[in-house]
Order: C-alpha cells, then structure tokens, then sequence
C-alpha cells in the first residue's frame, strides 16, 4: 500500500512517471511489429500449436489444417502492427484464428466438395487404454466431432472455445466481436442442440448408459 | 444425458484435436509461411519505391543514369532469396523474348530471355520489347520504354504500370480476373481478351481487340467491379478518376490494331503449347500463330475422341462435366467459354474421395458433374488434375 501523500509534506519530492515494465512478449510482439522476423518467428513458434489445436477443433478434422495455419499467421503478420495491447495476446490470435477459419469455411462452401472429406479421422490421441475402452471411447469423440460440424458457424465457435478451450464468455464476448450476453445465447441453444443430437447420433444414443457402466466398474474397482 | 454428455465434454477436451500439432508438417508450414511474407514485403516494397525512383527520374536525370541508379539501389537491397522459399514463391512468368536495342532490367538488374519474373519484381525495357510468358494463362508485351512492377500473382497477374504500355493476351477464366494492369489507383481488369493498356502521364488508353474488360478504381483486394467495356473499343480516362473520364468509341477505326508477334516469340510459344512434332519436320512460326494457338487451348484442347470405345476415366469424367456445362441455359447471342481443373483425391482402391474444382464452377454443373464423376474408378491412388476446357 503507497503511503499517504500527508506523509510528504514540507519534503522534496520528484515524481516522475513509471511506465509498466514490458514483458518479454510485449518486447517480441513490438519487435515483430517493426518487422523484426525473428521476432516473429519467436511468436509463431511459441503459439502454433494452440492455433493448431483450435484450427483442428474448428474445422472438425477436415483437410486444409496447414493451410489455415498458415493463412492465420500471415495475417498475423499483416495486422501485428495494429496490436494495441488492448486485449491479451491469445485473445487477438484467437479472434485471428476464428475469422480466418470463418472465412475458409465460407470459401469452402461454395467450392463443391462432392464427397464427405474423412471427419474426426483420427483426431483421437490416445493413451494407454485397454483397446476396447480404447476403441469406444475413438468412436464417440469422433461422433462428437461429427456432432459439432453441424452446429451454426457462430454457436460452433462459441462452444467449442467455451467447452473444450476453457475460455471465458467475457473473453469469447471480445474474440466474436459480440455482446456477453449473446455468446451466453449461442452457448446455451449449442448445447442444446448438441444434446438433442446425441439421442440421434448411433454411437452416442447409450451414451449415459455406457458411462454408468463406465463408472459403476470405476467404482467396482 | 447431462452426467453423460460432461462425461464426453471432458473426453473430447482432452482428446479433440490433442494431437493437432504433431500432425501438422511444421517444416512445410513454415516454407510456405515465410516465403509468403516475404514475397509480400518485397510487393510491399516495390509498390512504394518506384515513386521514389520516378522523382529522380523527373528531376531531370537521363534515363541512362535513371537506369543506372535504379540497379545500384535495387542491387543492393534485392538479395536472393533461399532456394526453398524460391520453390513456394508463386511465379508471374517467365520473360520469354527480348527485341531490339538496350537492356531489360528486373529489379534493376539486366536480364537475358528465360528470365523469371516473380512477386515484387520490377520490369523495366529501354529501347527493346520484352515479351513475358505465364504459360496457359497470359502472354503479354512491354513495349519499349516502359516500367511495371509484379503486384500480384496468386490467381491473377496483376502488374502496375509505372509507364509505357503493356499489350497482353489472356485465356479466359471461368470466374474472376486472369489479368489486370493498374496505373496508379485505377485498374484494367481482364477476363479474357487482347488488349494493350498504355500509359500517357496521368492519362491510361486501351486498346481492345477482343472480349471485354472492366475498368475503375483498384479495389484494395477481391475483382474489380468497375465499368464494362466490350470490344473493338478504344478507350481513355484519368487513372486518379477512371469512372468520372472514362471516354469510350467502339469504332473499330479508332481501335489501335494488335502488334503482330515476332517469329522469336511466336515459335516459343508454340513450342511451349504443342506437342513436339514426331517427325523432325519442325513447325514453321508465322507471326500471330501463337496469338491464335492461345485462343485454340479454350474449348478444343482436351476434347476426348469420340470414338474411343472405353475412354479412361479422366476422359470420362472431362466428357461428363462438359456435357453438363454444354445444357446450362444460355442466351444464343453469348458465348461461353469455361476453363478450369478437375483436382479429385483417390482412395486407395482407385475410387474418388473428394474433387473440387478449381476455379470453382457453377453450382448446378457440380451437382450435375458429382455421379459421373464418383462412378468412375481410377487404376491407382493418389490425386489427379483434370483440366477442363469448354465453349458453346
């Protein structure tokens, strides 16, 4: 606690402005910006794999993944020197990331695409499982994938950014451009509709079932 | 199903898309990405250093010394880049012939015939002509004394026209722009035609000999919507003001005829579009053969024999989307002309996984195209491109 300006009277003092310290990444981000390609370099190592993951969940497992990497980092680098610091870093990617997968997804559509691309294929990293709990459990995020792909563009990305990225609904607010309480909507009817889904998804419909087996063996053991 | 449905929430959290990273090819990633930024900076740079360089120019130096400064500056910051990024960098052609006296320069540097030209790079021809070649897509003309500057590759050739005149042919496109010039803010958008765009000052002048183009104000990205013209046309506007000048006539008097092409540059051009002759009996060029070969590849290049009993699949497929093309409803007094690429992924069974066309086609042709093309089954896995021509 900064003491009481009481406390100064009758002496000299000189206050001078202390500007906040910069961190490392606000010095990489300003370097970048002034077109310091190392410096960017140094930003795109250290976040490529989150804009992988939330590309890959985006898109439902669909092709072109490294093309819209790519496309979010060029124009990363193309708008870094309009980064005020305004928001956190992840969150100006993240709105990056979504608009550039928005845009892929609308060009996507209206380029025909005759067959059903392979969805979730092996989106599932697996651990050491026994194989059938192992093989089920591969089915039913890939059913779930599925599921996403045909949700709206907008409530897709609000829950997926919500439900598997953890972001907050204030901060999803600032990456959609949108109010809090509208992503608090998409968030709520996305659910919803996934939920119904479920029952018609053949993979997933003994879903609750399957867990409480699930769970009452967790228990047994 | 909520237990059940946070129970797959978690699962998928932990497990949609974990991986992502370790599938991507960070190595190419990484090549297309910085090869990419780079090609936009160089754009980037020469769309603001030629100003620079035109003020020295008009402050009264020679053009010889002009030239000769320009290749000191642009020796010294143009620097080679990394063969791989060279390999990703999009090409704008290649400069196919070079005619009469004096040298041609890109990015200040004199360069002989067989040269490439890519993104950012500057054109610049003294006394000679310089005839630049993007195969199947554009072959066009500097005509001596001219400067323009390569602002755009990806899909359409786009060159600013920092003086003189550029006379181009182009192959039509299914959609979009194959080629435009830009003079300052203005544009001429090319869709398929011959034309020349010259430069008088301020002062842009086209000559149309064929097709139509479409002229206004650059748009910063995307095709240009501006105003139409179809030809013969001649036509003259103030770049900083193409809607507010545009002067048009189409008679065919006042249309600037199309240069013929040399012999040098016709046979090249033929040499590039027709297969070598089986006998050694070589083709004798005739100038404007080239100009006319361009215009042949629409519509009758790849067009199947009729009588072959067992086409191959990509025959098949070709016959097939044309013959969805050829029942589109069209007015009788038009034209139309389609030429795009049929990319599809092979299964390992030699069935089609996906295919897409590039340029896009119209909605109705894919659902039209979209049985002929999944019943056929290919030899072999992998992925085909299947160039398709097509004009009623």
């Amino acid at each position: 606690m900064s003491p009481p300006l009481a406390a100064f009277a009758g002496s000299s003092v000189r206050l001078r402005e202390v500007k906040p310290r910069m961190s490392d990444e606000d010095k990489l981000i300003e370097r970048a910006a002034a077109d310091d390609t190392a410096a960017f370099r140094e930003l795109y190592n250290r976040h490529r794999a989150d804009v992988a993951r939330l590309v890959y969940r985006m898109l439902g497992g669909r092709g072109d993944l490294e093309d819209v990497i790519q496309e979010v980092f060029v124009q990363v680098h193309k708008s870094l020197k309009d980064f005020r610091g305004q928001s956190k870093l992840s969150t100006w990617l993240h709105r990056v990331t979504v608009n550039v997968v928005l845009m892929h997804r609308r060009a996507a559509r209206s380029r025909p695409v005759f067959a059903d691309e392979p969805l979730g294929e092996g989106l599932v990293h697996g651990v050491e499982v026994p194989p059938d709990e192992d093989v089920e459990r591969r089915e039913r995020v890939r059913a779930f994938a599925r599921l996403l792909d045909r949700l709206a563009d907008k409530k897709r990305i609000v829950f997926v950014l919500h439900e598997l990225e953890g972001i907050s609904p204030t901060e999803i607010a600032k990456i959609v451009g949108a109010p809090v309480l509208t992503v608090r909507t998409r968030l709520f009817y996305a659910r919803r509709e996934i939920e119904a889904m479920l029952r018609d998804e053949p993979s997933l419909a003994g879903l609750e079932v399957r867990f409480s087996k699930v769970s009452a063996a967790d228990g047994d053991a | 199903m909520t237990d059940g449905f946070d129970k797959l929430l978690e699962e998928a959290r932990a497990e949609l898309g974990a991986d992502a990273a370790d599938r991507v090819d960070w190595d190419a990633v990484d090549a297309k990405l910085f090869a990419r930024i780079d090609a936009e900076r160089r754009a980037e740079r020469a769309r603001f250093t030629p100003n620079r360089r035109r003020g020295l120019t008009l402050a009264g130096v020679g053009l010889a010394a002009a030239v000769a400064i320009v290749a000191l500056l642009a020796g010294k910051t143009r620097e080679p880049p990394a063969a791989d990024e060279t390999a990703t960098v999009e090409s704008a052609g290649n400069v196919v012939t070079i005619e009469g006296g004096g040298p041609v320069l890109v990015d200040g540097k004199v360069v002989a015939g067989g040269a490439p030209l890519r993104l950012g790079d500057v054109l610049e021809t003294g006394g000679a002509r310089a005839t630049v070649e993007r195969p199947g897509k554009v072959t066009l003309t500097l005509e001596p004394g001219s400067k323009t500057v390569v602002t755009h590759v990806q899909g359409a050739l786009i060159l600013a026209l920092e003086r003189g005149a550029i006379e181009a042919q182009v192959v039509p496109v299914a959609a979009g722009e194959a080629f435009a010039v830009d003079v300052d803010g203005s544009r001429v958008a090319v869709h398929g035609t011959h034309l020349r765009v010259a430069r008088e000052g301020q002062r842009v002048v086209v000559d149309l000999n064929e097709g139509v183009v479409s002229v206004g104000k650059a748009p910063r990205a995307g095709s240009l919507l501006g105003t139409l013209v179809n030809a013969p046309a001649h036509v003259e506007f103030m770049a900083s003001d193409p809607a507010g000048t545009l002067e048009q006539t189409h008679d065919p008097s006042a249309v600037r005829a199309a240069e013929p092409e040399s012999p040098a540059a016709a046979s090249r051009a033929v040499a590039l579009q027709r297969p070598a002759p089986s006998a050694g009996r070589a083709p004798t060029p005739q100038p404007g053969e080239a100009r006319s070969e361009l215009r042949s590849t629409v519509g009758t290049s790849t067009r199947p024999a009729v009588n072959s009993p067992e086409p191959s699949p990509e025959e098949a497929i070709s016959n097939a989307v044309r013959a969805c093309m050829a029942e589109r409803p069209r007015a009788d007094n038009v034209t139309v002309v389609v030429s795009t690429t049929l990319r599809l992924d092979l299964a390992e069974d030699g069935t089609v996984r996906f295919a897409r066309f590039d340029p896009p086609v119209a909605p109705d042709v894919n659902a039209c195209s979209a049985t002929a093309i999944y019943r056929e089954r290919f030899g072999r896995s992998g992925s085909v491109a299947i160039p398709i021509d097509f004009k009623n």
